[in-house]
């Protein structure tokens, strides 16, 4: 079963996510970036598909949400409906967000970015495991 | 952190070896082998108290990170101010030598590239001018000057206005009217990072900063209305304009979108291209690539343009913030003397001529969280500060003393003349939101005597004093080590946050 939580940085803010496969690591943790930014409103909205190349899944998964966080910035701060990631394979990563037509958050938190800091995606026991900070 | 590894047959003795040890009063060194990799020492300027938070808080173990990096010389430094960043601790001071082969890393300047701090003096006096007023500015400040994520800012461009800001720096509002001539002189650089590259800015950090100049943003950005409390330093004050119980303003913020972006897309390059050439960095986000390579370069362009958008944000919030007191206080703008004091970046990569073993070198500095401080007499002061050393601009917690400060000459010697940047965080966001709410936490501190006006009333408690560092042990122990001298303390009126 796959899930998010919040992880503690003195200045800054993690996001550690699970996943059944790899693809849902990815829509937790995109999820998670949705929470921080006070934007998680589940629910319809506008779909953009989302697409990412990098040489890892670790840097792909930086490239994936510094993606959700871009395209939240330029549609004015809205809110994230739902996020769905089809496939992670082969240096890329697919998908798409949907945005909220409500209102933009008024509460939330202004990321700065998505950094490679103490990055990690990988399997355990449970699952697929992907861990991530945020610069706030 | 205890010390990870030891050489074959060493065992005993590298355990209490790469222990951190307290070398001379207030300066602590973490020796090499503390992490793998090490080139140099770590060098940490801390009371004991700082210290011990800053071991706590796994920075330390950042600082030893730092030192992995190719070409690092001297040692890795932090500033009392040190905590737990991303990459590189927060109060990180880096130089590495480019002829050596040393390394630019865009983590070692972070995502908000040019992040700094600008004070403006005034002729108003508190108790005469402004201490009836205040409700009335903080609230005329608050509709007009742009934060969070709300509202475009001040000066909206088009493409071709962010590409003259990316290479002029506060020289382009000024060209439009925003601003006096004098505040370029009171800028580090005059306001302007020479040999910006704008054609290795992205367009996706041309779109998010047009609509973005003259926006303080989020997190820990604020304006304050101060007043100067104390005045220990006389004649660099003079030199300043400071006087006690005059009004002053000071603001934080950075290069918004721009400089978020400029790090995310040559960071991705630099991470990607890093291991190719064998470079390995015990934390990914330390990627680093040798100045003299035509993508560190690139780099390097890039932020100093992004550097230029920051200075210049900060040139025009400025500027808003006259105009706010000349309308609430009915006289013209030009009569208030609110003249700028410095503005200092604290997020930045520079090339700098320091001594190193004896031999001048161009280094490339960094200072992630740390202040340039030139001593009295360098020659890159304006005129006025010539003989006090540098102005640097130290933001205290929100409700907290913030204060000035002169450069040392002792600190070139120090740690390639840099000091700290502020309070520094000592508690995540989370806890310090649950230790008490945004609106109880106005009530404190308006019943301290500091009105408060917050974009974001959750997130408010975030910024809490107690998450944060006591700014006057900070601040002393700069002053003791010899990096930096305390010339005055401003105490919060009013403040804005982001």
């Amino acid at each position: 079963m796959g899930g998010f939580e919040l992880l503690e940085h003195t200045a800054d803010v993690g996001i550690r996510a699970r996943g059944a496969t790899l693809e849902e690591a990815f829509e937790q943790a995109s999820l998670g970036l949705a929470e921080v930014l006070g934007a998680l409103r589940p629910g319809s909205g506008e779909r953009v598909a989302v697409e990412v190349s990098a040489g890892d899944p670790g840097a792909l998964l930086v490239d994936w949400l510094n993606e959700v966080l871009w395209l939240h910035e330029v549609r004015g701060h809205a809110a994230v409906a739902a996020v769905r990631v089809e496939r992670v394979s082969g240096g890329r990563a697919a998908g798409s967000v949907t945005f909220s037509s409500t209102d933009p958050p008024a509460d939330g938190t202004l990321v700065k970015a998505v950094t490679y800091h103490r990055l990690r995606v990988g399997r355990d026991t449970d699952g697929w495991l992907a861990e991530v900070y945020l610069d706030v | 952190m205890p010390p990870k590894t030891a050489a074959p047959g060493w065992e005993g003795r590298c355990a209490i070896a790469t222990e951190p040890r307290r070398v001379e009063p207030f300066v602590w060194e973490v020796p090499v082998g503390y992490v793998d990799g090490m080139r140099v020492p770590g060098v940490v300027f801390a009371s004991d108290e700082l210290f011990a938070r800053a071991l706590e808080d796994r920075a330390v173990e950042q600082v030893a990170n730092v030192a992995t990096l190719p070409g690092i010389v001297g040692a890795s430094y932090a500033m009392p101010d040190i905590h737990w960043g991303y990459g590189f601790p927060i109060g990180g001071v880096a130089a590495t030598d480019v002829a050596g082969g040393g390394v630019v890393s865009p983590g070692g300047v972070g995502f908000d590239i040019g992040c700094g701090v600008r004070l403006l003096r005034s002729d108003l006096d508190w108790e005469r001018d402004a201490r009836d007023r205040i409700g009335a500015l903080v609230h005329a400040l608050a509709r007009r000057i742009p934060r969070g994520t709300g509202g475009a800012g001040l000066l909206p461009l088009d493409r071709a206005g962010v590409e003259r800001v990316l290479v002029e720096g506060v020289r382009y509002p000024l060209g439009r009217g925003v601003g006096v001539e004098g505040d370029a002189a009171a800028c580090e650089d005059g306001g302007t990072l020479a040999d910006a590259d704008p054609g290795q800015v992205s367009d996706r950090a041309y779109q998010r900063g047009a609509p973005q100049l003259g926006s303080l943003g989020g997190g820990n950005h604020f304006l304050e209305v101060q007043v100067v409390d104390e005045v220990r330093d006389r004649r660099a004050a003079d030199a300043m304009g400071l006087r006690l119980g005059q009004v002053c303003v000071m603001l934080h913020s950075g290069s918004r979108g721009v400089g978020h972006q400029t790090c995310t897309d040559h960071l991705k390059v630099i991470d990607r291209l890093a291991p190719t050439l064998g470079i390995r960095v015990p934390d990914r986000q330390l990627a680093c690539l040798p100045v003299e390579r035509p993508e560190a370069l690139a780099y390097l362009g890039a932020m100093r343009a992004a550097a230029n958008f920051a200075l210049a944000n900060r040139h025009v919030l400025a500027d808003g913030v006259r105009r706010v007191f000349a309308e609430v206080l009915g006289r013209p703008a030009a009569d208030l003397g609110m003249d700028l004091v410095y503005d200092v970046s604290h997020n930045l990569a520079r090339l700098e001529e320091h001594e190193v073993d004896g031999r001048r070198r161009t280094l490339c500095v960094h200072r992630k969280g740390a202040t340039r401080a030139l001593g009295p007499g360098h020659p890159e002061l304006p005129d006025r500060y010539r003989d006090v050393g540098q102005p640097v601009i130290n933001p205290g917690s929100m409700g907290t003393f913030s204060y000035v400060l002169a450069g040392d000459e002792r600190a070139e010697t120090r740690a390639f003349a840099s000091t700290c940047h502020g309070a520094g965080r000592a508690m995540s966001r989370t806890r310090a939101r649950k230790l008490m709410s945004g609106p109880d936490l106005r009530r404190k501190l308006e019943r301290e005597g500091v009105v408060l006006a917050a974009a974001n009333w959750k997130l408010l408690s975030e910024e809490a004093p107690y998450a944060y560092k006591d700014a006057t042990a900070v601040v002393e122990t700069c002053e003791r080590v010899g990096l930096s001298r305390v010339v005055a303390r401003l105490r919060p009126a009013g403040v804005l946050k982001g």
